[in-house]
């Protein structure tokens, strides 16, 4: 067990590695009533395309296969796993995203039971075929809950375009067609390749006896020992670029029309997952000089009335895929879009306001001193993390370092020529 | 005069200040109240633009402000809610209270003026982003439908009235008239400022005692909305749209609010009802019958209603509602496990404790307990009086409930 201390923030965790390859990392927080317990799969939507060991055929499984095997984990053949956990005074829950599948409880009392519960929970499980028909017939409610809010649609329809092959154009809880198509059998072979305990880590948050828990855990885990990995290598890789720029428009059940934008970013196979993260932050820099709510370009937007509050922009910028993407609902589409379009092209050929940049620095210092405010919060944001190999404190000191100049040479990873621009207009317009 | 609540703690890496302005909610400053924080805050005679003041909170470490204006049974309140880091973790100690403090001062005494009164362009602005935002409400179905839901089951009563303003009657606000409520409010409402974090306590006190010294007028407050109806019959509203998926609401009243001593188990019988993933609808809609994804039964203890909102597929809507009101018919009649009202108080329990780990929930629940119940808060006795309610005492509150409307959004057969 090692551990390691921040004095600057005034925190410490401790980290361990179990004989089966589950890691677990706990973060103490005296005088907290909630104690917040994550189990985290290195499974999403991402990985649903695999090559097997000992295989020459690559296996592509249905959209949304992640996704059902976290409902089916909540239906055990001999017991209700929510009930048990409510018999201790915990709550369990579950999310997809696109790189892992994470479960998690709760709890004000002490956490031991609910760690055990949720140990055998995710590692033990048996579906059956009930429980599989079952949960489709659920995920297919969730997926039409979904499809009723536009702004989740459009975001879902944009990214079909901005890509062509990458999975991440496939819906997390997949399509009402892909989820039909599911059987128990793809189930039980997904579950087999990805459930087990060196694809796992472990985050606990809260005031707890860290050696106690160790303890009980390394006891828990005997008997799920490690099993060597039976997939060769997840088909996961860059796609590439459409240079063709495009504009779409779409008629839809709404009010006020809705735009949606976006551009890819060229990718660097060889930087660390440390380096991409950092580069994530320096072009959240950029943007922050333009569409920020500090941001005079910004303002001159929301002054011409080409903008509301619902505008939002975002930046993702992993291994295998990059984007920049904006959104608005705006009733004058057209110069939203050509003053937007102007707008990207300003990101990379002028300099960025250097004042904005050394405000975003002092914002992010109170950003990473707010996480530690919320249990959750604290353990989703170090999972993040956690799940990529790098350490969150650290991380965040690292920020420091960042200069103008690093801010000024991160404009040459926006593709404009990739430029993609989605609308979705009131039927009767 | 006005009321200071301070709540020292070493939890949290951050100091949350709350100002709240009350007063009585109507139909004729609902409008005003909505766009007054928002025109306050976008602008001061110091930072004179929008961008201005976001940059003065970045420059203060990403301090946060949210402003809005909620409703609480009879009362509107305009909230001014600021965060900021604590000085000790700063790079070189700064301290930025009496910076932030100040700012609030600015906000609320120093807004930015053009002929004596607000700038038609800040205020023009503003109106616009409400009546935008109330706009696009109907571009995702289950919020358009919640609302819809509302307009139905509190038609002429204040319920239905909405603290973020009035799309019909937005435009009737002006400079002139905005400056005059704003005269009003400065005049008339009650000043509460309240500090969750880490601080010095005799220092904020002085400090917020010098800074907001003005004759602000305090008054008992209605803090529950009694007004009601007699139901003669269920109004049942069906509306056809291009929807996916149907979205229900059943609407319920009761006698019970939080001036009734069954409010707890009213709060109980709820968690029981339909408020967790072991919740009586949960179990039958979706988990026997897999008729949902969703479902669940939320209680507004300030008004005394009970609504359940689901999503089934179209079709479906008669079948799950009689499902909801058979589930609740049982819960009348006693048809419950020892087991189930236990897991009830244990996730009322497990709220009520965890209230206490977020610095917005401690803030918030600290103003409701001193202004509401008139009692400070405390977590052991809320928790002792739900260990010791009965079954009778659920069943009672399950009896307490009249249906009164039911509606549903559902896909047009085109």
């Amino acid at each position: 067990m090692k551990k390691y201390v921040y004095p600057s923030v005034d925190e410490f965790f401790y980290e361990h590695v179990f004989e089966n390859g589950l890691k677990i990392a706990i973060l103490p927080k005296p005088g907290f009533s909630k104690t917040e317990v994550n189990l985290a799969v290195k499974f999403g939507s991402l990985h649903e395309s695999v090559l097997l060991k000992n295989s020459l055929d690559p296996i592509t499984f249905p959209a949304g296969v992640a996704h059902f095997i976290e409902h089916l984990l909540f239906e055990s053949d001999e017991s209700n796993p929510t009930a048990a956990f409510a018999r201790i005074g915990a709550s369990v829950n579950a999310y997809t995203t696109y790189d892992r599948t994470n479960y998690y409880f709760s709890t004000t009392n002490e956490p031991t039971l609910g760690i055990k519960l949720l140990i055998n929970m995710v590692l033990k499980t048996k579906f059956t075929k009930k429980s599989v028909e079952k949960e489709s017939k659920i995920i297919t409610q969730e997926i039409t809950m979904y499809e009723d809010d536009y702004e989740q649609l459009i975001y879902n329809d944009f990214m079909q375009k901005l890509y062509q092959n990458h999975p991440i154009i496939r819906d997390i809880a997949g399509t009402v067609k892909s989820v039909s198509e599911t059987t128990y059998e793809t189930l039980n072979q997904v579950y087999q390749l990805f459930y087990h305990p060196s694809n796992m880590v472990m985050v606990i948050v809260g005031d707890v006896d860290v050696e106690a828990l160790i303890r009980l855990i390394e006891s828990e885990l005997k008997q799920y020992p490690k099993r060597p990995s039976l997939i060769e290598k997840q088909l996961l890789k860059e796609d590439e670029f459409i240079l063709n720029q495009s504009l779409e428009f779409k008629h839809k059940e709404i009010s006020i029309p809705m735009l949606m934008m976006g551009v890819r970013l060229k990718l660097d196979a060889q930087s660390s997952m440390q380096e991409q993260l950092l580069d994530d932050v320096k072009l959240s820099f950029l943007l922050t000089g333009a569409f920020g709510k500090g941001a005079k370009p910004y303002h001159d937007l929301m002054k011409k009335h080409l903008i509301n509050d619902s505008f939002d922009y975002f930046e993702s910028f992993e291994k295998t895929y990059g984007h920049i993407i904006l959104f608005t609902e705006t009733k004058k589409v057209e110069s939203t879009r050509l003053a937007l379009t102007q707008l990207l092209h300003d990101v990379i050929n002028e300099n960025p306001d250097a004042l904005q940049f050394s405000l975003s620095k002092r914002k992010i210092i109170g950003e990473y001193l707010q996480i530690f405010n919320n249990i959750s919060h604290l353990a989703n944001s170090f999972l993040e993390y956690y799940l990529k190999d790098v350490n969150m404190f650290e991380f965040y000191q690292s920020l420091e370092a960042i200069s103008y100049e690093d801010v000024l040479s991160i404009r040459d990873k926006i593709n404009l020529s990739t430029l993609m621009t989605l609308v979705y207009l009131p039927k009767d317009d | 005069m006005f009321k200071i609540d301070l709540l020292p703690t070493k939890k949290f890496k951050s100091t949350l200040i709350t100002v709240r302005l009350i007063a009585p909610f109507n139909q004729e400053s609902l409008n005003y109240r909505a766009i007054l924080p928002q025109v306050l805050a976008s602008s001061t005679k110091k930072y004179r633009s929008k961008a201005g003041m976001t940059r003065r909170l970045d420059y203060l470490y990403g301090t946060q402000m949210s402003v809005f204006t909620s409703k609480l049974g009879f009362e509107s309140i305009i909230h001014f809610q600021v965060q900021f880091p604590s000085d000790r973790f700063l790079p070189n100690q700064e301290s930025l209270s009496e910076e932030v403090i100040e700012l609030i001062k600015q906000i609320i005494f120093h807004p930015l003026t053009k002929n004596g009164v607000f700038s038609k362009n800040v205020v023009n602005d503003e109106i616009r982003l409400v009546k935008e935002a109330l706009e696009a409400e109907y571009n995702d179905k289950g919020d358009y439908a919640f609302q819809q839901f509302k307009k139905i089951m509190f038609e002429n009563e204040l319920y239905a009235l909405r603290s973020k303003g009035d799309y019909e009657t937005l435009d009737l606000v002006t400079p002139e008239t905005l400056w005059n409520a704003y005269l009003a409010m400065l005049k008339n409402d009650s000043f509460h400022i309240s500090v969750v974090g880490d601080f010095n306590e005799l220092k904020i006190k002085k400090l917020l005692l010098k800074t907001f010294d003005f004759q602000w007028k305090e008054r008992p407050h209605q803090w529950v909305d009694t007004e009601t109806k007699l139901i003669s019959q269920v109004a049942r509203v069906p509306e056809l749209n291009d929807v996916k998926q149907a979205k229900l609401f059943l609407g319920f009243r009761s006698e019970i609010r939080i001036d009734s001593k069954d409010y707890l188990a009213m709060s109980v019988f709820n968690t029981l009802f339909g408020d967790s993933d072991q919740a009586k609808l949960f179990r039958t809609i979706r988990e026997e019958q897999h008729l949902c994804y969703y479902v669940s039964s939320s209680y507004d203890s300030n008004k005394g209603v009970v609504f359940i909102s689901m999503g089934v597929e179209p079709g479906n809507e008669d079948l799950a509602s009689r499902l909801a009101i058979e589930t609740l018919e049982k819960i009348k009649s006693g048809e419950f496990s020892e087991e189930d009202l236990a897991f009830a108080k244990s996730f009322q329990i497990k709220r009520i404790r965890q209230r206490d780990d977020s610095i917005l929930t401690l803030s918030a629940m600290d103003f409701y307990f001193r202004n509401l119940y008139g009692v400070s808060y405390d977590t052991l006795q809320l928790v002792q009086s739900i260990d010791s309610l009965s079954k009778e005492d659920i069943m009672k509150c399950a009896n307490s409930l009249i249906l009164d409307t039911y509606y549903y959004l559902t896909r047009r057969n085109d």
